[in-house]
């Protein structure tokens, strides 16, 4: 059965800020950012269960990187400069800080870390890392610079108990 | 209470000694919690270890702040790392962010090196650009260029060699080769005395012959400069040659050009000399025959009437008036007899800017 889209994204979305809010801005409480994702992701795993929930997170993740590659980034053909443009807009963006322990392009293996991650930096210990939404996003990120497709996991995150997140990223 | 002294003994041993046992000690093992304690405390130990000792890949297991910080720096040190061999490769774009004073070291070294990788490569750039131009000069320049180190021995020579010496450029180690080896028998000591006065006078500015080995001979003119350091002291000489050959036989084929037009031009002179004497000489004939043919009938009429008047005036009266009379009818003759015998015409000054013929005897013949 064919499903009928209603929220299909586009970068339309985002919306005119400086027309809808002129005294406002672009600036949110990082509050209401995770007051919105930790709901959000409070009743999908309700409906669907927390294996689904987190595949739901990486699929959003995964979109939104892609997203933001075709919307935000400009093309770049070497893997530093596209590293070096990816961390400025991190930071821009106030998403996080980007580092990179490895990265063996012709491999296809990278170890990164971002410390004071948008999603999840300062919460409580929870004992399973959380940031699935990241995993999704470094996915695409990576894939669209490469035209690989790329398996990432979260193998540190603040959650369990660590300062940063890191993530381990093999090409498939 | 001796118990809480040997927990307290073996977690400052862990965090004091240098060597610690991986194990807790066995009478405090029954302890609950203890063992995993002793065992987190001492794997974050040797986390520590391994990361002041530069060990960047040891997996820290653990979880919690200590752990987390731990991890936090080694992700951060793993992170310099990876941007370091970035910049080592020349990636100067790499900075760091957020870590304080290091930061701004990190981020002013890296700018720095650009800068000074930006320079030399500006400076490589100028100097195989000064390179190239001076290989493409040397290399099809016509005349033959060298530099040889202060011992002679050659650092370059230009292809050009080649071709005016016909031997390989291999064969040639020193100036003495370059320039005693084929030098004409009849040049070659005079080339060695002028190397020897270059030393003294650093002056060497030669024309010489050389001999090839198919026996032909080149002219070469040779000039030797040397190059000095900003002390004065000579550390290089640069040597130029050019093949002057066909400009020397050009020069001889000139000379004897000019010889044989200043010997045609005398002979020009000699022979309109000739056509002038000739011209005043046929000019004096013709104007003796007229001067005999027109003066010599008067004359006989004078003469013949100067007898008949002898014979009727009175001799003793007149005698001596007719004798002048004969006199000077016979210097006429004489004269008009001397014209028509002059060999050549001679002037001999008669007074001021006039000249008149020298009749003299030396010049008629006559005795």
């Amino acid at each position: 059965m064919d499903l009928v889209r209603k929220y299909k994204f586009s970068w339309d979305l985002i919306g005119d800020l400086k027309e809808g809010r002129p005294n406002l801005g672009n600036k949110t409480r990082l509050e209401v950012y995770r007051l919105m994702q930790f709901t959000l992701r409070d009743v999908i795993e309700q409906h669907f269960g927390p294996e689904e929930t987190d595949k739901i997170f990486f699929d959003a993740g995964f979109l939104a990187g892609k997203e933001f590659y075709k919307n935000v980034m400009k093309p770049e053909k070497e893997l530093n400069a596209y590293i070096r443009q990816l961390q400025e807009l991190l930071i821009e963006f106030g998403i996080g800080i980007l580092r990179i322990e490895k990265a063996d392009i012709e491999k296809g293996e990278l170890i990164v870390t971002v410390s004071e991650d948008l999603d999840c930096s300062g919460l409580p210990d929870l004992e399973h890392e959380i940031c699935t939404y990241d995993e999704g996003l470094i996915s695409a990120l990576l894939e669209c610079f490469t035209g690989v497709k790329f398996t990432v996991k979260e193998i540190d995150c603040w959650c369990t108990g660590d300062r940063t997140c890191r993530f381990a990223c093999f090409s498939q | 209470m001796a118990e809480d002294n040997k927990v307290v003994q073996a977690l400052m041993d862990l965090l004091s000694k240098k060597n610690a046992s991986a194990e807790p000690p066995k009478e405090l093992r029954s302890i609950q919690g203890f063992d995993e304690l002793y065992k987190s405390i001492h794997h974050l130990r040797g986390s520590f270890i391994s990361l002041s000792r530069g060990k960047l890949d040891e997996k820290i297991v653990g979880q919690g702040f200590l752990f987390g910080t731990l991890k936090d720096l080694q992700s951060s040190l793993k992170h310099l790392t990876w941007q370091t061999k970035r910049v080592s490769e020349g990636d100067f774009t790499q900075k760091v962010e957020f870590l304080g004073e290091f930061s701004d070291a990190f981020n002013e070294m890296a700018l720095k090196l650009e800068i000074q990788v930006s320079i030399l490569e500006q400076t490589r750039k100028q100097l195989a650009e000064s390179e190239e131009n001076f290989r493409q000069i040397a290399e099809n320049m016509e005349e033959v260029f060298w530099l040889n180190d202060k011992e002679g021995n050659i650092i370059y020579l230009s292809p050009s060699f080649t071709e005016v010496w016909n031997i390989d450029r291999s064969e040639i180690k020193t100036v003495d080769d370059l320039l005693l080896m084929q030098a004409h028998e009849s040049d070659i000591e005079s080339v060695r005395v002028a190397l020897e006065g270059f030393k003294k006078t650093k002056v060497f500015n030669k024309e010489f012959k050389i001999k090839l080995r198919d026996n032909s001979v080149k002219t070469v003119a040779v000039r030797l400069n040397p190059i000095c350091n900003q002390d004065g002291n000579v550390i290089k000489q640069a040597g130029i040659a050019q093949d002057i050959t066909e400009i020397v036989n050009y020069q001889n084929k000139l000379i004897q050009s000019l010889i044989q037009a200043e010997n045609a031009r005398d002979k020009l002179k000699n022979s309109h000399a000739k056509i002038i004497e000739l011209e005043q000489r046929n000019a004096l004939l013709a104007m003796s025959v007229t001067a005999n043919h027109e003066m010599n009938q008067p004359l006989t009429i004078l003469k013949g009437n100067l007898e008949l008047l002898r014979e009727k005036l009175d001799e003793q009266a007149y005698g001596r008036i007719f004798d002048r009379l004969e006199t000077a009818i016979e210097k006429i003759e004489s004269i008009l007899n001397k014209l028509k015998n002059i060999d050549r015409v001679k002037l001999t000054n008669y007074v001021g800017d006039i000249n008149m013929i020298d009749i003299s005897e030396e010049n008629t013949g006559n005795t």
